[in-house]
């Protein structure tokens, strides 16, 4: 006779590891929040709209996409309107 | 002793089952069906319910069809009946939703047919060059559910044909393509609402 709760169990590990091989759980609040805001806009979104949504610091903004960026989830380009600003778009 | 243990597993399976589905079916018909304008058979296009089916009769296994068969039936006539969905007569609905509530389990004798190994398949024998399948991996409950959706899809589609209820091939696609895209974003949701409530702060 199996057991339900462990049967359960599997369940939710096997969500959790939907969460793992889509890099989720790494995340913080904070950087939710920053590719959520990433995620809302239609293509891409420049650093100023993401401080602007996410309501945090500038720095802190940019300390966050770095790591988004290294974690291969976020890639930093270029404006080509204004080559002084920056503009991230998902890379998932 | 074991007849208990039996019984008290059932009515876990069951209890189990029937909510989840209904709950499925609940926001189905508020998040789709109700949002739209047309008579609502565009719904069918990301059929969530269909996730039920495959993550009870995956974990479940033939202890979860009769909960699955009585919340298609209630949720049919009870639910779907309300929005004016479902307006067949109380053969089809039973006839349907008997299709319904084995579709996930017909696909897994099916996929063993073609040489998958499923350990917890009952009245299987499997062969030893089987394709090993482990229904608790979310790639193998992505592939159970494209072979359940055909299956599902397929069989509603011949007995609507027989009972002559409808002969639009459109709706074979319609319900292949919403049962895949159903599961798949009642299962990330889940996933993805497990993270936000459970993750390590």
């Amino acid at each position: 006779m199996p057991d339900f709760k462990l049967q359960l169990k599997t369940f939710v590990e096997m969500l959790r590891n939907i969460e793992d091989e889509f890099k989720l759980h790494s995340l913080t609040p904070n950087e939710q929040a920053v590719f959520f805001t990433i995620m809302k806009s239609d293509e891409v979104c420049n650093i100023s709209n993401i401080v602007d949504e996410s309501g945090l610091s500038r720095s802190t903004v940019y300390k966050i996409l770095k790591k988004l960026e290294d974690n291969n989830l976020v890639e930093a380009l270029q404006s080509k309107s204004d080559k002084r600003e920056s503009i991230v778009s998902l890379k998932v | 002793m074991r007849l208990a243990s039996d019984f008290k597993y059932f009515l876990e399976v069951s209890i189990t089952t029937f909510v989840s589905f209904g709950l499925l079916y609940v926001i189905w018909i508020f998040f789709i069906i109700s949002s739209e304008t047309a008579t609502g058979f565009n719904g069918s296009l990301m059929y969530v319910p269909h996730a039920a089916r495959v993550i009870t009769i995956c974990y479940f296994g033939l202890w979860a069809v009769p909960a699955l068969f009585a919340a298609h039936v209630f949720c049919s006539v009870y639910i779907g009946g309300t929005y004016g969905l479902n307006q067949l007569v109380i053969f089809d609905v039973l006839g349907t939703s008997f299709l319904s509530a084995v579709c996930v389990l017909l696909a897994l004798y099916a996929m063993a047919g073609l040489g998958f190994k499923i350990r917890t398949l009952p009245f299987y024998e499997f062969t030893k060059d089987s394709i090993y399948l482990d229904l608790r991996n979310h790639k193998h409950i992505i592939l159970v559910t494209i072979f359940s959706a055909a299956v599902h899809s397929l069989s509603l589609y011949v007995y609507n044909y027989l009972r002559a209820i409808s002969s639009n091939p459109e709706m074979f696609i319609r319900f292949f393509v919403g049962d895949i895209l159903g599961t798949l974003v009642t299962i990330f949701t889940l996933s993805f609402m497990l993270f936000a409530f459970f993750r390590e702060r």
